[in-house]
């Protein structure tokens, strides 16, 4: 191999480290990392009414969902997943528009990603393993979607815990707009670009978490 | 992963939340969430360096066991130490919590 050529390949990892990653490359990447991420876990994809719902599954005893938050996906519970799975059957799910699960049609008045959309999704997922009656933690988005579970299918939620938020509307009722979580909301609908990095670099960063530890993902409060 | 249509569906869920979801809320502001409810959330914040302006951490600016309250019956949650993702930064914490909560 030339001087030339390593120095482009070398480049080329530089760039996967840093967040620029090309789809095929960035979808290599992902497989070895769920399967480094997730150990003994099996992974499967439940078609739904209105998506395909990307899953990992694996333990025993009481239903436990997991609901990642933005713009992560299910790997960010893969410090603890394995811990809790000890207990519990535990189902990680990607949320509809996430990771690889698909991305359904935004709908009327963005009726596609409402939070009562994505918990119907995952209410069926949970059901496809046969659970009518389950726990779930959610952070993030994932953590709405929770909240929204919990009042929709209150029949079927046993438990449930959110991870660092306030409830939407209470966020919407006290967005004063100096407040940090709604500059961060918004900045990135002015600035998609930023976004686009950031969500490139978080990506990337839970994907070779494993490898570098100093590498942590960015932050999105809201 | 797609990214563009990854990031148009996670744009689709902010403005959901801006939207719709308020709408949702709005008609069950006289419901609240019958089982337990645990809320976690970070006390003391980290930065990231990618992020320009350090975030306060949400039990800066909220008090969070009297917000969950006005929205679910029966509320328990503890403030831990690290940042956003918990399940990430301060995993065993996180998952103490958890398992207790799960298990009870």
């Amino acid at each position: 191999m030339g001087s030339g050529r390593r120095d482009l390949l070398r480049s080329v990892v530089f760039a996967a480290g840093t967040g620029v990653l090309s789809g095929l490359q960035m979808k290599a990447q992902e497989k070895s990392g769920s399967a480094r991420l997730f150990p003994g876990f099996k992974a499967s994809r439940v078609e739904t009414k209105e998506a395909v719902i990307n899953v990992v599954s694996a333990g025993s005893g009481p239903p436990l969902l997991l609901l990642h938050g933005a713009p992560q996906t299910l790997a960010t519970w893969h410090k603890i997943a394995p811990q809790l799975a000890a207990n519990f059957t535990v189902v990680a799910a990607d949320l509809r528009g996430y990771g690889d699960s698909s991305k359904p049609p935004d709908g009327v008045n963005h009726s596609g990603y409402s939070k009562r959309a994505m918990a119907q999704d995952q209410v069926e997922v949970m059901e496809h393993f046969g659970f009518k009656k389950f726990a779930v933690v959610g952070h993030d988005r994932g953590a709405r979607v929770a909240h929204r579970m919990a009042l929709d299918h209150g029949e079927r939620v046993t438990k449930a815990a959110v991870l660092d938020i306030v409830p939407t509307y209470k966020l919407f009722q006290s967005a004063t707009w100096s407040l940090p979580a709604a500059t961060i909301t918004f900045s990135f609908s002015r600035n998609r670009l930023l976004f686009r990095r950031r969500l490139l670099a978080t990506v990337s960063n839970s994907l070779w978490v494993g490898r570098n530890r100093k590498l942590r993902p960015n932050i999105f409060v809201v | 992963m797609k990214i563009p249509a990854t990031l148009h569906a996670m744009c689709e869920d902010y403005r959901a939340a801006a939207t719709i979801d308020l709408e949702h809320d709005r008609a069950d502001l006289n419901r609240k969430i019958e089982c337990p409810l645990l809320v976690l959330w970070t006390e003391r914040g980290s930065t990231s360096p990618a992020q320009r302006a350090p975030i306060r951490p949400m039990g800066q600016m909220f008090d969070l066991l009297s917000v969950w309250r006005e929205r679910a019956k029966q509320v328990r949650g503890k403030g831990l130490p690290g940042g956003h993702a918990l399940q990430e930064l301060v995993p065993e914490e996180t998952l103490a919590e958890l398992q207790a909560f799960l298990r009870s």
